[in-house]
């Protein structure tokens, strides 16, 4: 039909500043220079090219396109603007490809174009996407169980060359999707479409299908992610001023679900209601009926209810930009767009959820992890006295568990001895842990006498000891090392005081044979008492160590009765983190299943823990690379229950019952940038301060939260303008009393850009010779919904889908 | 005054050539702006804090003399033609400048001074792009390693975007540069960053709101991490942090700014 105005074709005249490229018979547009202003290919209905034109530099020139893009990335509607003095024809469904800085990216077709007796000098040709073609073909189809892929399949390759575009099969990606039965009668290929591309725009996840014709002119039917963040924008410096709309107008809280009854279908009986109670809170009562037909069953109702719910139950989001700064074409997706520093407020937790709080742990302390390996039985431990010494069994055991060693020696000096032999035990690590309990309250030492309590034999040669002494009445322990240099090298003398404690002595090897960095940390009760890291300790460091522990040597006369020593462990391990320089270890650890890990120590901060396969007792580890501290947690159930105590009306909160829970403590990972306070509401029934709050991030820090007044609420305010970035928080039991605690609303005070994820809904540009500007671009969180337009199809076109089939 | 015509392609051409010392500078009325509805940009006005300085005309006045006819309107052609290229006015006594645009020129009357000297008055219409002056000469400043501090003065009189450039020779996903007091700051991850050697630059531009990376000068605004952002240097001493995953080299960049 047009191959008449085709005989121009080849000798197109190009006006001032309109540059012909390449021979039309060139199918492609390499020839196009690039310049960063627009190009414009146009073709006959009949693909042939007729001319191609992109916008030059200097005065005079004139190529400039308005056009503007719908939600799913559509040309919606464009105008060209050129000189005259061109001699292109134009005639009604000349197709118009779209070139950006040499790349095509949209194609759509002339609908209006001036008379050509008319005199202005600048032609404005006006015309539209290929999506609108759609619309112009009506058909009548059904199917029945059948995938979206398979209709759209059916559909494209059936009408779609008719109407001027491709349809590649490649690329129309559906969700596997089945519809069990539609009929649309004399519909619209473009309402056909809506209706599955509403189907196929579910909520479940964060993948939005979009469709449209691309800059190729091919059909596609394809899904996004809101993973996939095209650009971000900030305010004050790629735009400013945005107009910020909260809109509630299609806000559904609440669903009353009715069914059509089996007999009779215009009939319906009442299913169920449901609602989201906080939006109702917050919004207020917003209330729709819906009906299904009779064949929808109640777990599917339901299902599609709760769906309306959840993505109707917030008001959306919707802003709109004036002249974005931008330096290339946006379509459609999901766009950062940080609004300018200010301050405000946000709930980091209601504590309405126990699982708001991602972790609940039980003591947790300390900064260094030592891996563990495997504890030493003591079955295979021999026990050694002489002279009138005993080893024995004792109950209870220091640990809490029945059993303990009993080394006892009646009389005091004469060589007397009462010690247990580990027999020798292979060290292949470069630190290791020797850990135990004990209790010299019924022993008694000479006052200015000492004794060997440990040995440890590598091979026949002592290299590890400690001694245990009477310092004018008080108790006091020794380490010491025997280095490479074959001397003693010791720690300093530590008090012991009564009762029952945890020993505990992580030996590090030195890095190299010549370097002074070996040594020892020295734990009671999980309590760092002293470091020593400067000790040459390379070439006499243990491969088998065998260990002698109780009163093992130089026993004086003064010193006699029991020592108590219960849980001897010895543990071994290479991921010691000392500090910030060993954190690739801790990406090594991760290598290490649980499974692997179960019937092994863990130490915390000088704490050992067993690892047992048990479901509620979950291990897990945290890093915070911030400060090089690894800390390994063990999920507890803690005294904590949700009650109906407020502090204003009504709302949820926490009711922490402790009693001799010392250390237990629940945590969450934030991420506050720029925080300026913090603010917790506390009520205890005991004045004083129960409870710590850990601020980490750019520093750590603890605050002991001091409640002045029982029985009634206390808004604890903590001033965090010194941080830069929060990244978790903890509260942490810090007494051992009875108490009972409510915690309701933490807030964190922040100033900073206010970040929005929002998909692109409309955009429209002015792209002339050398610019680019995008004119308005219009974002927002509203969604296609399945629910809610499934409700429309199966009212109006009976279809049943089967909602929750995609994979 | 010795004022000077920068224009986009980088010529200069000193007014006081053809104008000696007969050139006044009318700086016009500066209003701070707190009406933020005002789209800023277009006229050139700029964020400072919450609030802006509105845009604002400048008008260069000379007095232009030459021996006849023909040399006057050379002359007075040739400072219309640089006058219309124009980009930057620079104040080369203070060694400042400003963003202007040309507008136009005044009613230029010339007269016959005697028989052969012609002279004339012509005031130069220049729109301030920006409503500010600032440094011709860049401030900087550099160091290498994982964890900087920078001890900065803006000794200009407003707050100011500066320009860091960052080089590294190993992969480095995390970047965080921030000032404590104020507390303001910008926090990248970036999984290519220093990945290979054409991606091993990365420059955060705080005026133009821009993070460009490597060779190919990729936009990477999307990988600013939630809550920070681009940010100004206050005025007076402050502290500049800069912490990298791995040892980088920061070179900071700023221009001063002023009120005149």
């Amino acid at each position: 039909m047009s191959t008449s105005t085709l005989g121009l074709g080849g000798g197109i005249y190009l006006g001032v500043g309109l540059r012909q490229s390449t021979a039309i018979a060139d199918p492609d547009i390499t020839g196009i220079n690039t310049y960063n202003g627009i190009g414009v290919v146009f073709y006959s209905p009949s693909q042939e090219r007729i001319a191609s034109l992109t916008a030059g530099l200097g005065q005079g020139e004139k190529l400039e396109t308005k056009m503007n893009f719908s939600k799913y990335g559509n040309l919606k509607g464009f105008q060209i603007s050129m000189l005259r003095n061109n001699e292109i024809p134009f005639f009604n469904g000349m197709k118009v490809e779209f070139y950006y800085k040499n790349l095509p990216f949209a194609y759509g077709y002339v609908d209006s174009f001036p008379e050509s007796d008319q005199i202005s000098s600048v032609v404005k040709i006006g015309g539209k996407g290929y999506v609108n073609k759609l619309r112009d073909k009506k058909i009548s189809v059904n199917y029945a169980s059948k995938t979206i892929e398979y209709i759209l399949d059916d559909l494209g390759s059936t009408y779609f060359l008719d109407l001027g575009f491709n349809y590649n099969s490649s690329k129309i990606q559906p969700p596997n999707t089945t519809i069990s039965s539609v009929d649309w009668s004399e519909k619209d290929l473009l309402k056909i479409i809506q209706d599955l591309i509403s189907i196929s725009n579910t909520n479940f996840d964060t993948i939005e299908y979009i469709y449209g014709i691309d800059q190729y002119g091919d059909f596609y039917f394809k899904g996004i992610s809101e993973d996939e963040i095209e650009k971000a924008y900030f305010e004050g410096y790629n735009y400013q001023n945005p107009i910020v709309e909260n809109d509630a107008s299609n806000l559904v809280n609440q669903v009353q679900l009715y069914r059509t009854t089996d007999a009779d279908d215009k009939e319906t009986e009442y299913v169920d209601t449901f609602e989201d109670s906080d939006s109702i809170d917050m919004n207020g009562l917003y209330e729709r009926k819906v009906t299904f037909s009779d064949f929808i069953d109640n777990t599917t109702a339901e299902n599609a209810a709760n769906g309306i719910i959840a993505d109707l139950k917030d008001p959306k989001t919707r802003l709109t930009i004036n002249d974005l700064i931008i330096d290339s074409i946006l379509n459609y997706g999901f766009y950062a767009l940080s609004n300018k520093r200010q301050d405000q407020k946000t709930v980091i937790s209601d504590f309405a959820l126990l699982s708001d709080w991602s972790t609940f742990i039980k003591n947790i302390a300390g900064s260094e992890v030592f891996y563990a390996g495997n504890e030493v039985d003591l079955s295979e431990w021999a026990f050694i006295s002489t002279n009138n010494g005993t080893v024995s069994i004792g109950n209870p055991g220091l640990d809490g568990t029945v059993g303990k060693l009993d080394f006892n020696i009646p009389v005091g000096g004469g060589g007397n001895r009462a010690y247990a032999n580990s027999g020798g035990k292979t060290i292949s690590y470069s630190n290791y842990m020797l850990s135990y309990y004990i209790d010299t309250d019924s022993l008694t030492i000479g006052v200015g006498e000492s004794f060997i309590n440990m040995y440890g034999y590598y091979t026949a040669a002592i290299s590890i000891k400690s001694q245990i002494r009477n310092n004018a009445g008080q108790y006091q322990i020794l380490i010491s090392v025997l280095n490479d240099a074959a001397g003693w090298t010791d720690g300093t003398w530590t008090n012991i005081s009564a009762g029952e404690h945890l020993f505990q002595v992580v030996y590090k090897k030195a890095s190299t044979a010549i370097a002074n960095d070996g040594g020892w940390h020295f734990y009671i009760d999980g309590a760092l008492q002293e470091s020593v890291l400067t000790v040459d300790i390379f070439t006499n460091w243990v491969s088998t160590l065998t260990l002698h522990l109780g009163l093992r040597d130089g026993v004086d006369a003064g010193t006699l009765d029991s020592l108590f020593i219960d849980e001897v462990n010895l543990i071994e391990g290479d991921k010691m983190l000392i500090d910030a320089t060993h954190k690739t270890a801790i990406a090594a650890s991760a290598a290490w299943t649980n499974d692997e890990l179960i019937d092994h120590y863990l130490v915390i901060g000088g704490i050992s823990y067993l690892i047992t396969d048990n479901d509620s007792n979950q291990l897990t580890l945290n890093s915070s690379p911030e400060s090089g501290i690894y800390d390994w947690k063990i999920n507890y159930d803690l005294n904590i229950s949700i009650i109906d105590e407020n502090v204003y009306t009504g709302r949820l909160c926490y009711k922490w019952e402790i009693d001799d829970n010392e250390g237990d403590l629940i945590e969450k990972d934030v991420e506050y940038f720029s925080p300026t306070k913090l603010k917790l509401f506390v009520r205890q029934d005991i004045t004083g301060e129960y409870l710590s709050i850990d601020i980490d991030g750019s520093k750590s820090e603890s605050f002991n939260i001091n409640v002045p007044f029982a029985n009634d609420w206390t808004e604890i305010e903590i001033d965090l303008t010194e941080w830069i970035k929060v990244t978790s928080i903890t509260l942490t039991v810090i007494d051992s009393s009875d108490i009972t605690i409510l915690l309701d609303r933490l807030e964190i005070y922040t100033e900073t850009y206010v970040k929005r994820l929002l998909s692109l809904e409309n955009v429209s540009y002015n792209i002339g010779s050398s610019s680019i500007k995008c004119e308005q671009a219009t974002f927002g969180t509203e969604k296609i919904l399945l629910t809610e337009d499934l409700k429309k199809i199966d009212e109006k076109n009976k279809v049943a889908v089967e909602i929750f089939s995609k994979q | 005054m010795n004022l000077r015509i920068r224009t986009r392609g980088d010529l200069t051409y000193n007014i006081s050539d053809i104008a000696g010392d007969k050139v006044d500078l009318k700086r016009g009325e500066t209003l701070l702006d707190l009406d933020i509805v005002e789209k800023s940009f277009r006229s050139g006005a700029v964020l400072i804090g919450e609030r802006r300085i509105a845009s604002k005309e400048l008008t260069v006045s000379i007095e232009l003399f030459d021996d006849n006819d023909t040399d006057f309107r050379q002359a007075f052609n040739q400072f219309c033609y640089y006058a219309s290229q124009i980009e930057y006015l620079e104040d080369v006594d203070n060694d400042i400048r400003t963003k202007v645009e040309f507008k136009g020129f005044g009613d230029s009357p010339y007269q016959s001074l005697g028989t052969i000297n012609r002279g004339g008055y012509v005031d130069l219409k220049l729109h301030q792009l920006t409503p500010y002056w600032e440094d011709m000469t860049e401030q900087t400043d550099t160091d290498t390693g994982t964890d900087l501090t920078f001890n900065l003065n803006n000794s200009g009189y407003l707050d100011c975007p500066a320009t860091f450039t960052l080089e590294v020779a190993a992969l480095c996903t995390g970047i965080l540069i921030y000032i404590s007091d104020p507390v303001r700051g910008i926090e990248i991850q970036d999984l290519s960053f220093g990945y290979d050697t054409t991606l091993d630059e990365y420059i955060i531009n705080n005026e133009n709101g821009t993070i460009l990376l490597g060779d190919e000068q990729y936009n990477r605004n999307d990988r600013i991490r939630g809550g920070s952002g681009f940010f100004d240097f206050p005025v007076g001493n402050f502290t500049l942090n800069a912490e990298f995953s791995v040892s980088c080299q920061m070179d900071i960049a700023w221009r001063r700014r002023y009120f005149i």
